[in-house]
């Protein structure tokens, strides 16, 4: 049964994480723990790496040439054609991390086989097309997390990067 | 236009689904000797053991074909190409006409001559096609004790197939440990054990040097250097794969370890192109023309084939060489060099348990690195590796503590667009 989306996913759309007002208080990461009913020694979808004041979100880039999918020994990984979202079938993930290998941004998480299952899954973000709230985005309270036009994420990245370099910007990636 | 793809797995479908972005009107065909639509090679251990379903094998949903109006030949195999006519021949004659080929056939499964092995006997097997796993578990009926002969990657996984589905099952392996080209002796210890608990036995120093058969020619064991001798009612050969090269024998296309490609995977002969475990291309690692037998490899290959067959001209930039597994819970990932190539090279290891991590370092690079048990973000040192990034000490710091994921928010903060460092690039 194809799953409830919500409205925009109709649209193509990306995420786009703004790590500048990133306050790092991982409430993004909770709340997607709690949406992939996963354990608490299972990584979710979404994380932070906290370097000296700066946090930097991970997630999923619904790459336009995506790795994970050219990895993807069982077929399980394909983009959304409606959302451009690119999504994970993980009834036939057979826990290889191909995918892990080869994702430059580290935002897929290998999570072991469990008690009665016969294989891990490699877990990413795969957007929650099927809900109406993204949970990790209505968590950020700083609106750091973002769902974008992907023209606007372009010219959103150029904007940020002239604000980094501009007098006053906190200088260098 | 018509297209014609000789092979039909991973490599192909990189190829039709590009050509496809492109050009959704001109006929393509695909011929394979294997009767199936394009499936999960590497899953056939799964299923052998029971643990994927035939429904699950399927790489691409069951209309992918006619969404994508391709004449998949199925089941027929290719005798020749011949390059003058443009045309590949059929068993049985047939020829069909292309104006663009391409070569994906995959690797073949070597097998060395061994005292007492001829065709004739019987219950001996390689382990690449999904028929090898079904004739394993028609034999499986009836025998209950296994031979795998070669501890790489395939008879690993032929192994833990077999195994899974109650088969006494042994490892003989010449090399000193399994894997051994990738692991050294810490993790080859670790992955051994891994095996042994699990109920595959390993034999390791030695090989067959003679094949035993009984009255009915049927394989009943196997007598090692060593002398001692080993009972068995199936063998699996699983020595190497080599590039299946068969069809363009006696054609003017170019074939050193694979067939020679550039970098828009076109191969000596106009019009003509090769992707997957049968081409060679660049490893980024020295630059020398090799063959990368993997799953990624041979779809991005395929991809950048079948843009160029369609006229968009894209490039090929080369891979490192690389591969994942899991055995038994146990996941291994290689990636550039396993070990140091020589005295300017430098490794770094850390040990503890079933936890191993190596790094190879050349001139303040990361050059190589192999994961055991946690392999968490391999894919930031993959990129590393690819990149051939120098490293700032506090880079250093975090991949000697093992936070990888930190490494990541480097590539993140450099990356202006919000893309990975593509495969693949318009030329």
């Amino acid at each position: 049964m194809e799953p409830t989306r919500r409205a925009s996913a109709a649209i193509p759309m990306e995420f786009m994480t703004t790590p500048e007002v990133c306050d790092g208080c991982g409430l993004c990461v909770v709340s997607c723990r709690e949406a992939l009913h996963l354990g608490p020694d299972q990584a979710p979808g979404i994380q932070i790496v906290t370097i000296g004041d700066r946090h930097i979100p991970i997630v999923c880039h619904n790459c336009e040439d995506a790795p994970c999918i050219t990895a993807c020994m069982p077929g399980c990984r394909h983009r959304d054609e409606a959302s451009g979202r690119i999504v994970t079938d993980y009834e036939r993930c057979v826990g290889c991390w191909m995918c892990v290998m080869m994702c430059p941004f580290g935002a897929i998480q290998r999570i072991p086989t469990a008690e009665g299952e016969h294989h891990g899954v490699a877990l990413k973000c795969d957007s929650c097309l099927d809900k109406e709230i993204v949970p990790c985005i209505a968590a950020c309270k700083p609106h750091g997390l973002k769902e974008v036009n992907p023209i606007d994420v372009s010219s959103l990245k150029r904007l940020q990067a002239a604000q980094r370099f501009a007098p006053g910007g906190d200088g260098k990636p | 236009m018509h297209y014609v793809m000789i092979g039909n797995s991973y490599a192909a479908l990189g190829a039709i689904e590009a050509i496809r972005q492109i050009d959704k009107t001109n006929p393509i065909t695909v011929i394979s000797d294997e009767p199936y639509p394009c499936y999960g090679r590497p899953l056939i251990t799964f299923w052998l053991g029971g643990t994927v379903k035939t429904e699950h094998m399927f790489y691409r949903p069951d209309d992918f074909y006619t969404h994508n109006q391709v004449t998949a030949l199925t089941g027929v195999r290719v005798e020749h190409v011949d390059c003058e006519a443009r045309q590949v021949i059929l068993e049985g004659g047939r020829r069909i006409a292309y104006d663009r080929l391409l070569i994906a056939t995959g690797g073949k499964p070597f097998v060395p001559p061994i005292a007492g092995l001829t065709p004739e006997v019987k219950n001996v097997h390689t382990f690449t096609r999904w028929d090898d796993a079904k004739a394993m578990a028609e034999l499986a009926k009836k025998h209950r004790k296994a031979i795998v002969i070669g501890g790489g990657l395939i008879g690993l996984k032929a192994s833990e197939g077999l195994n899974d589905i109650g088969i006494d099952t042994t490892i003989v392996e010449l090399g000193p440990r399994v894997l051994s080209l990738a692991l050294d002796e810490y993790s080859g210890r670790v992955a051994s054990k891994r095996l042994n608990d699990n109920g595959i036995k390993t034999v390791t120093g030695t090989t067959a040097k003679q094949i035993l058969v009984n009255a009915d020619n049927e394989v009943s064991g196997v007598i090692l250097n060593d002398d001692r001798q080993l009972d068995c009612g199936i063998l699996v050969m699983a020595i190497g794969v080599r590039p299946n090269v068969d069809v363009v024998k006696d054609t003017p296309i170019k074939v050193e370890r694979g067939i020679v490609t550039d970098s828009r995977m076109r191969t000596s002969v106009a019009d003509v192109y090769a992707a997957g475990d049968v081409a060679q291309n660049t490893n980024l690692l020295n630059g020398r023309q090799e063959v990368i037998a993997i799953v990624p490899v041979a779809y991005a290959q395929g991809r950048v084939a079948g843009r160029n067959m369609a006229g968009r001209s894209t490039e090929y930039k080369g891979e490192i060489p690389m591969n994942s597994v899991e055995i038994y819970g146990l996941p291994i990932m290689s990636m550039g060099y396993t070990s140091k190539l020589d005295d300017s090279q430098r490794e770094e290891t850390f040990a503890d348990g079933d936890n191993y991590r190596k790094y190879v370092f050349a001139d303040g690079r990361l050059v190589g690195a192999l994961l055991m048990g946690n392999v968490d973000y391999g894919g930031v040192l993959t990129h590393f590796i690819r990149g051939k990034r120098h490293l700032s000490p506090m880079m250093l710091d975090w991949l000697r503590s093992g936070d990888t994921l930190a490494l990541s928010a480097f590539v993140i903060a450099e990356s202006s667009r919000p893309r990975p460092a593509a495969q693949t690039q318009p030329a």
